[in-house]
């Protein structure tokens, strides 16, 4: 009988871990967007100060979230995003547009991929 | 020396696949015992593939140290419960059984082999006769029935001629000398094995005692129920 519960225990364990999983990276990679979205209008705006900002702001809260988010995913795709955060803030500072878009491009692909690879469907399944 | 501390913090790779490795050994030991004891016997079908799925999945995040440390443990936390759970519906259930684990095959039957029942397991005349020959059994024609066993191993009856006399064919009583077990193994008292042969550790002792040795000095040694014992002194 313990047994049964035990591995009943088990199956709730692997769906409840799941599914904080997919929530927390959802979040995550929403918020992340959200960030490297405004900076990208800050830059749109030539507002390259306030670009720097929100990019630093970004990298902060990147490198405070990446060991959690390390923990979910594989730590090469997580440490890309970081390295393209981190050059989204070098071609602020150094006001270069066409490099910081083409940065923050890479940056959102990324972040969008991790996001839909988390969820349940047909294609990620097969 | 602050290059290695830097190291170490930073995650170098082969401390990390080491502490790895130690937490996944001890995470499939407790899976293994949570499975139970079938799993070390002779496996049913979907036992070995549990055990080979368990053993590839576990050995992902030890090689590859950029994989998460859960993307194994929760695979084979899932595979543990399913297993469990699909041994309890196998008890439970005859006709769950029948599908997942199929019927034991009789291919010889009083005497005859039973070819067409060979042609369904594809199991060829060799492979028949090396698994009599693992039996003890060097010719076919000393078998009455063999069944091949839903886990691949085979059951064989032999004729009655051919068979092992016992006691009782020759009307002989044998005193019974019960179960004998080790109660002390390498200095240590085994209590269990004492309830097995229903002695209690005050007889033991009083043994131990008459022999003159101290248990910590027992290498072996083994007693029945009726009081019968074996000692071996550590060298």
């Amino acid at each position: 009988m313990k047994r049964i519960y035990a591995s009943i225990a088990f199956i709730l364990i692997c769906f409840t871990v799941s599914g904080i999983e997919l929530g927390y990276i959802s979040a995550k990679v929403e918020n992340f967007t959200s960030l490297i979205e405004n900076a990208d209008n800050q830059m749109k705006k030539t507002n390259f100060e306030e670009a720097v900002n929100i990019c630093t702001q970004t990298e902060e809260q990147w490198n405070n979230s990446v060991s959690a988010i390390d923990s979910f995913l594989i730590h090469d795709y997580v440490d890309k995003i970081g390295e393209s955060i981190s050059l989204m803030k070098t071609y602020a500072e150094n006001c270069a547009p066409a490099d910081y878009f083409a940065e923050s491009k890479r940056a959102k692909k990324q972040l969008a991929s991790i996001k839909e690879s988390e969820y349940p469907i047909f294609e990620n399944i097969v | 020396m602050a290059y290695l501390c830097a190291n170490i913090i930073s995650g170098d790779k082969m401390l990390i696949s080491v502490i790895r490795t130690l937490i996944v050994y001890v995470f499939i030991i407790i899976a293994v015992r949570l499975m139970g004891k079938r799993q070390i016997s002779d496996m049913q079908p979907s036992e070995l593939v549990i055990t080979l799925v368990i053993s590839d999945i576990a050995a992902i995040p030890m090689q590859n140290t950029s994989q998460p440390l859960l993307s194994g443990i929760i695979p084979v936390l899932m595979l543990v419960a399913l297993e469990i759970l699909t041994s309890i519906l196998m008890m439970k259930s005859g006709k769950f059984r029948k599908i997942l684990c199929g019927s034991p095959v009789v291919v010889i039957e009083d005497g005859k082999l039973l070819q067409n029942q060979m042609k369904r397991l594809r199991l060829t005349i060799e492979d028949l006769c090396i698994q009599l020959r693992q039996q003890d059994v060097f010719s076919i024609e000393d078998v009455q029935y063999c069944i091949v066993e839903t886990n691949g191993t085979v059951s064989v009856l032999e004729k009655p001629q051919k068979r092992k006399p016992c006691a009782d064919d020759f009307n002989i009583k044998i005193p019974d000398n019960k179960i004998e077990t080790v109660v002390i193994s390498d200095g240590n008292i085994l209590d269990n094995s004492l309830k097995l042969c229903r002695k209690s550790k005050k007889y033991l002792m009083d043994i131990l005692r008459h022999e003159k040795v101290n248990e910590k000095d027992v290498f072996l040694m083994t007693l029945d129920a009726n009081g019968k014992y074996n000692l071996i002194m550590k060298e």
